[in-house]
């Protein structure tokens, strides 16, 4: 035989349904696909049941009992790729036909038989009414222009004739269409009641009975099954296929290479024989499978639901850590497979750790989208890196015109998506059938198509906004630059939305893994290369060359070897212990290559599903409108929310508050070991010697974690009143203008299903929680006999815990209770974001005004001497202006007066108000205030700074690191922002008009900084409601513990300087769109190397930081001035002229005689105030000339002085600090 | 009109509450074409067969809660059976529940088969009087609704089955 064909091994389970299978009525759930109803214009409902909907009766009657079998298609069939051009995702097409052999031994003496499941077969091409050409499966026509109702899949039993494969009759056959998918349902190639006699043959074993013995029913059988699959049609053969489908070939692979595309598939071919394989045949075995119609329940993996634990959280790890922490009683664990699963495992040692992974898990309880562009101006990248800062480039005056449509165009996108919604809602609503609107309810048909009609108008007049904006974006591409530069499109912040719920499940029962590691490719045969030998009980059988075999006529010629195949090994199963001595020593007992996934029968359990059905009531976030009458019923403690036991509303459930039901269904996934998995062997790259077995241990250890998860999928559309799961067309009239939705509104006939909540706030348990498998096992996880479900408890993590001592109504328990804290569902996102240090404008936009002082948010720059004890001032540049520090007055008060420094341009803070207007709001405010507040500022900074840490001390060489670590007073915008317009009710009262929402006046704290953090860079900040003129009557501070009371009592008699940041509830912002939003303009005094974090829980934290080299530039023009008087010193020299007052110090031969400072860091220099009139004073600056024990009669006579000792970093760079 | 096919309707009441609600049918069976005698001869088509279902009266705090059912569908052998049936609750009348039943393709019943519902409801229904309709046909003419009132037999808590 030739190696034309490559085996591709498939995995066959066989099910066993006995009697006792069954008859028990809580084994199954099964549904099965309901295009029908989906198309019926009277019921329109989801192309797949509900769940809990629709199950199937499999106990009445014998019908379901035999032997199900269903091989699972490989990976690589069943992978969706997306063509990145269409937007769409392409299926490869699957083989069509496939043999199945049976060899069932009963009573000593073995037979066989054989079916061939015919795929494809539909049944709008049945040749007549007989039933044997029913199809066995609701199916969508896939040759019809409209959707229109089909049936799919036939078994063709090999008794009653053989093989005809009735293409081989079509003179113009039609190009095939059966993929993993079938009609649009993922689950359609795995789970069993989709795809019957497609891929899975019900074996009832009826030919099996034997009159003669007087069976009633199949007698005790010893089975194994063998099924051969091919494609109809070589041209549709993967192989033929794989370079077609985009995305399918990596990079670089080339698509006439067999041995790319086979590496692309994932599967290996034995020593490279790939020059001859032109397609694909499939094959897989269930052996040794027990029948017994009056025997037992076989034993298999399916738990009984008792040792089954499960726990909720936000995400997965955050419901795998509860899970890990409460099994091994363990906090630490917990937090170790947290940090695992994010990739922090090194984060662990770090004394920022617990915050760092803490910050990961929250990010993982959302999900991000785009949140636009901005454009700049760039330099190319260099052609060799240098550690030199890029000089700042400015920007063409276009750019604010460019970024203003990019804006425009963002905002529109937005919009659009939401009147697209808007039209589809209405137009799904109006098309559905009268009888799933609410009764009683009035249809104004002219009102609803009005609307529908204006809203069409809306969406066409704003996609030609888009697309006058999009070409005016494009021309702006095409800008002339110099060579050297380039326009670069940035992503603007993301929006985010946060995620389902988790649930994570241990002992549910499997160990399947997610899918076949990269490195461990499926192994593939050749059909000159099959098994040649197995050993059974002590002899070498070797493969019949004619072995009992169904009436193969019309079937691929490798049918027969392969049954001899299946002879040998089905003789290995009927023999004592032989088939389990074989799998377990395949190199000592076979000779050829072993098929995969060879094994003895079990009976089957593989976990697919998890549903589920909640109850669920609202805590919303605010009761009593937004006015003053109104109240939270939330409260942020700067970390999370925690509700106040008020707000549920009365109903007339349990408990007398209102609930609502919700039952779902989502894929489980061994998503948690397998993530966890990978990170382990992430770290097994970077990983010392000593520790790499450990790693290869735990590796081995997460790929046998019995642990499934999985997020209540749809559960936050639910609460809005949306439904993705559903199986809908989309109609073709309204798709260029609604465009192509995933989603349907649910208008909630049923008024008593109302629940539209965007701000998702309340407590559910479960009623009901299953894990089905494939074959539609369930495992029952909740007991639902009652109001009050008889349940484990499950474990929670704290996020989703609620307080026990606030029920939800009195007397409830609150074990079973999951807490869901506010959460807005709409994407928002926290914009905290620096702004231009003077006029607030955002830096995008600036070129419309070049800045002299270049485009940074530093409002100016503060230093703490603690030699001379004052606080120095400077410029955004770093140029002086001033220092405060205490002096006592004519009347003997201490308080806080300004100097201006050497070569300052400003007398006084009013002075420089015009150009630096925050540094002169900051030291206005605090001259004339009384010594304690400026020692309390003085403790505040040094305090903060010893906290705060520096990521890159080294970096910062600058001289002014002598006197200390610099402040930065950086300008900086807040707002919370909801991308495009509110959310609205679609129910179906609302739908048509639908009300205001008042979620986008609610009010969400905002935490700014981290006392506790490491790395949070915040000393405090100034602010004022948004509107005004940031006030620098009060700096807010993050302090804990002692300190507190010291602030607490440094009040003054205009109200306290400093206040306490707490729990942020001082900066409290609505969320909106952006036409609306509202912002609030703060100064921050930070660390400038460190970021500042605004912490909400309603969104990830965010951070804000300064560009590093804007940082740099300014540092490393500050002068370090050291204040110094009296000094005793003669000058040699000619005064200096008023000119000359901000030039360089003199030629060395006039100075100022004193005892000179170390050079090593630059040149010093003294700098003294002339005498002069209003304005600033005119300095003096004087080289430092040695004082040496020479006798100098010429000398003037030394003078007490007042000055400044000033330090002036070289312009090399050679003399910063190191 | 006279309903063309006989029904059987069994409620079962469901477990026993904890407050002092009326009871609670939970779960109802409606079983259709048993009759066995006679129908080979005169068959009937069916495309749709509906329970209505009225809401609990007595205690209005039960018509105003959020419903959960569960549906159970026969399974049947072959077209001339309907290949397969649906469930679909309408619960848009706060007043009723109808569930209609319908095939895949219009069923022959000829008193050969018969095929069971089952469908369990939270809060339940107190009456024991339902509605049903039918559309049906005679020999092959058109279908047209039937409706009548079906009493149902009302089952021990024991007999309970299905879901739980």
């Amino acid at each position: 035989m030739t190696d034309t064909d490559l085996i591709v091994p498939v995995e066959l389970h066989a099910l066993v349904a006995n009697r006792a299978v069954r008859a028990d009525k809580d084994r199954f759930k099964r549904w099965s696909p309901m295009f029908t109803m989906m198309l019926n214009e009277e019921f329109k409902t989801s192309g797949e049941p509900e769940p809990y909907e629709n199950l199937q009766d499999y106990w009445t009657g014998t019908g379901f009992e035999g032997v199900h079998l269903q091989w699972q298609l490989p990976e690589a069939l069943t992978t969706g790729h997306l063509d990145h051009d269409s937007g769409e995702s392409t299926f490869p097409l699957v083989p069509n036909r496939w043999l199945v052999v049976r060899y069932a031994t009963v009573r000593g003496a073995t037979t066989v038989a054989g079916w061939v499941v015919h795929s494809d077969y539909l049944s709008s091409q049945r040749p007549d009414a007989n039933p044997i050409w029913d199809g066995s499966n609701s199916y969508l026509n896939p040759y019809a222009a409209t959707a229109t109702t089909d049936r799919i899949g036939r078994a063709h039993d090999l008794a009653t004739g053989p093989w005809h494969d009735p293409r081989e009759d079509d003179p113009a056959p039609r190009p095939l269409f059966l993929t993993a998918i079938g009609s649009g349902l993922p689950a359609f190639a795995a789970f069993a009641p989709y795809h019957r006699n497609v891929f899975l043959f019900q074996d009832t074993l009826q030919d099996l009975r034997d009159r003669q013995h007087g069976d009633n029913y199949p007698p005790d059988a010893m089975l194994s099954y063998a099924v051969i699959g091919w494609y109809s049609d070589d041209d549709a053969d993967i192989l033929r296929q794989a370079p077609e489908i985009p995305d399918l070939l990596p990079p670089g692979a080339d698509p006439g290479n067999l041995v790319d595309v086979l590496e692309a598939l994932g599967w290996a071919v034995p020593d490279c024989a790939s020059g001859a394989i032109r397609r694909t045949r499939y094959a897989g075995t269930a052996l040794g499978v027990d029948w017994q119609r009056e025997g037992l329940v076989p034993d298999s993996d399916r738990p009984d639901g008792t040792s089954t634990k499960f726990a909720l959280g936000h995400s997965t790890a955050d419901a795998g850590a509860a899970l890990v922490a409460q099994q091994t009683r363990s906090a630490r664990d917990g937090d170790l497979i947290k940090a695992l699963f994010h990739g922090e495992l090194g984060a662990m040692d770090s004394a920022d750790g617990p915050i760092d992974l803490d910050e990961a898990m929250r990010r993982s309880w959302f999900s991000g989208s785009e949140g636009g562009s901005l454009w700049r101006v760039v330099n190319r990248p260099a052609e060799q890196d240098t550690d030199e800062p890029a000089p700042e480039l400015p920007q063409p005056e276009w750019l604010d015109r460019l970024n203003d449509h990019q804006a425009e165009y963002d905002q529109g996108m937005a919009e659009l998506a939401r009147l697209q919604w808007r039209l589809w809602s209405l137009w799904w609503l109006r098309e559905l059938p009268e009888k799933r609107r609410p009764k009683p309810f009035e249809f104004d048909v002219a009102a609803w198509n009005g609307e529908i009609t204006a809203v069409g108008e809306q969406i066409s007049a704003l996609q030609a906004t888009l697309e006058e904006l999009q070409t005016a974006i494009d021309e702006f591409a095409d800008r002339e630059l110099p060579e050297t530069q380039e326009l670069k499109r940035s992503p603007q912040p993301s929006f985010y939305r946060p995620a389902d719920p988790v649930i994570v499940m241990e002992g549910a029962g499997t160990t399947q893994p997610l899918g076949r590691p990269d490195d461990q490719p499926l192994p593939c045969r050749l059909p000159s290369a099959l098994l040649t030998r197995v050993r059974i009980g002590g002899a070498d059988v070797t493969p019949a060359p004619d072995p009992p075999a169904p009436d193969l006529t019309g079937l691929p010629e490798l049918c027969r070897p392969l049954i001899a195949e299946l002879a040998m090994l089905d003789r290995a199963a009927r023999t004592g212990s032989a088939l389990e001595d074989i799998v377990a020593r395949p190199a000592d007992l076979t000779d050829g290559p072993f098929p995969e996934y060879t094994r003895v029968w079990r009976q089957p359990w593989l976990p697919m599903y998890l549903q589920w059905r909640i109850k669920y009531c609202a805590t919303p976030f605010r009761s009593g409108g937004t006015g003053q009458g109104g109240s939270d019923n939330w409260t942020f403690d700067g970390d999370d929310y925690h509700w106040n036991g008020t707000g549920v509303p009365e109903g007339d459930g349990e408990g007398g508050v209102r609930w609502t039901s919700f039952a779902g269904r989502s894929f489980l996934t061994p998503g948690l070991s397998y993530v966890l998995r990978e990170q382990a062997k992430r770290k097994l790259a970077g990983a010392p010697d000593e520790l790499l077995g450990q790693l290869r241990l735990l590796q081995d250890d997460f790929d046998e974690l019995d642990i499934l998860s999985q997020t209540l999928d749809g559960f936050n559309d639910w609460l809005i009143q949306q439904n993705g799961a559903a199986q809908v067309t989309t109609d073709q009239r309204i798709l260029d203008l609604a465009g192509q939705s995933n989603h349907v509104p649910d208008a909630a006939g049923d008024r008593r299903e109302q629940r539209f909540q965007p701000v998702r706030a309340g407590q559910f348990y479960f009623t009901e929680l299953h894990v089905i498998d494939r074959f539609g096992q369930a495992l029952r996880l909740v007991t639902a006999l009652d109001s009050q479900p008889a349940q484990l408890a499950p474990v929670r993590a704290a996020s989703v815990t609620p307080d026990p001592e606030k029920p939800l109504f009195p007397g409830a328990k609150t074990d079973r209770f999951i807490q869901l804290p506010p959460r807005l569902l709409q994407d928002a996102r926290i914009r905290f974001e620096p702004v231009h240090h003077s006029d607030d404008r955002p830096l995008a936009a600036v070129s419309s005004a070049p800045d002299p002082l270049g485009d940074t948010p530093v409002a100016g720059w503060l230093l703490v001497n603690h030699l001379d004890q004052t606080l120095l001032v400077y410029a955004p540049d770093g140029s002086p202006l001033g220092e405060l520090r205490v002096i006592r007055t004519a009347a003997g008060q201490r308080e806080i007066a300004w100097n201006s420094l050497p070569h300052a341009r400003y007398d006084e803070p009013g002075d420089f108000e015009g150009v630096y207007p925050h540094v002169a709001g900051f030291a206005s405010e605090l001259v004339g205030r009384d010594a304690d507040t400026f020692g309390l500022l003085m403790t505040t900074i040094d305090r903060a700074l010893s906290r705060i840490a520096d990521p890159a001390p080294e970096e910062d060489r600058t001289p002014a690191r002598l006197i200390g670590r610099p402040v930065a007073m950086i300008r900086a915008r807040l707002g919370l922002e909801l991308l495009g317009p509110p959310l609205t009710d679609p129910a179906w009262d609302e739908a048509l008009r639908p009300s205001a929402q008042e979620y986008p006046d609610y009010r969400w704290p905002v935490r700014l900084g981290a006392y506790e953090r490491l790395a949070d860079g915040l000393i405090g900040y100034y602010t004022s409601e948004p509107g005004q003129d940031t006030s620098y009557r009060q700096l807010h501070v993050p302090v804990q513990g002692r300190d507190t009371a010291a602030y607490a009592s440094a009040a003054a008699d205009d109200g306290p300087y400093f206040s306490l940041i707490g729990t942020g509830a001082g900066i409290a912002m609505p969320a909106r769109s952006v036409d609306r939003s509202l912002s609030r303009y703060l100064t921050l005094l930070a660390c400038p190397h460190t970021a500042v974090h605004a912490t909400t829980d309603l969104l990830p934290v965010t951070s804000l930081a300064v560009d590093a080299d804007l940082t740099h530039r300014a540092l490393a023009a500050i002068r370090a001035s050291f204040r110094l008087n009296p000094l005793l010193a003669p000058v040699r020299s000619e005064e200096p002229t008023r000119g000359s007052a901000r030039s360089e110090p003199e030629p060395a031969n006039s100075g100022i005689f004193m005892p000179r400072p170390s050079a090593l860091h630059g040149a010093w220099s003294w700098a003294e105030p002339l005498v002069s009139g209003d304005g600033p004073p005119l300095w003096t600056d004087l080289p430092i000339l040695p004082a040496d024990d020479l006798s100098h009669p010429d000398d003037p006579v030394p003078a007490a002085r007042a000055g400044y000792l000033q330090l002036h970093p070289r312009a090399d760079g050679q003399g910063e600090t190191r | 009109m006279t309903l063309l096919l006989p029904y059987r309707v069994d409620i079962t009441p469901g477990p026993a509450t904890a407050d002092d609600a009326p009871p609670r049918y939970h779960q109802l069976r409606l079983t259709v074409g048993e009759e066995g005698q006679g129908r080979a001869e005169q068959p009937v088509r069916c495309t749709r067969i509906a329970v209505r279902v009225p809401a609990p009266t007595s205690d209005p705090r039960l018509a105003r809660q959020p419903l959960a059912f569960s549906t159970t569908v026969p399974s049947v052998r072959s077209s001339a059976q309907g290949q397969e049936w649906w469930i679909v609750p309408d619960t848009t009348d706060p007043a009723a529940t109808v569930f209609a039943c319908v095939p895949d393709q219009p069923a022959r019943f000829d008193g050969t088969w018969t095929i069971s519902f089952l469908i369990e409801l939270d809060p339940g229904f107190e009456t024991t009087d339902v509605e049903i309709t039918e559309e049906t046909a005679a020999d092959n003419g058109p279908v047209s609704n039937r409706s009548s009132r079906v009493a149902a037999t009302v089952l021990a808590a024991g007999a309970w089955e299905g879901q739980e």
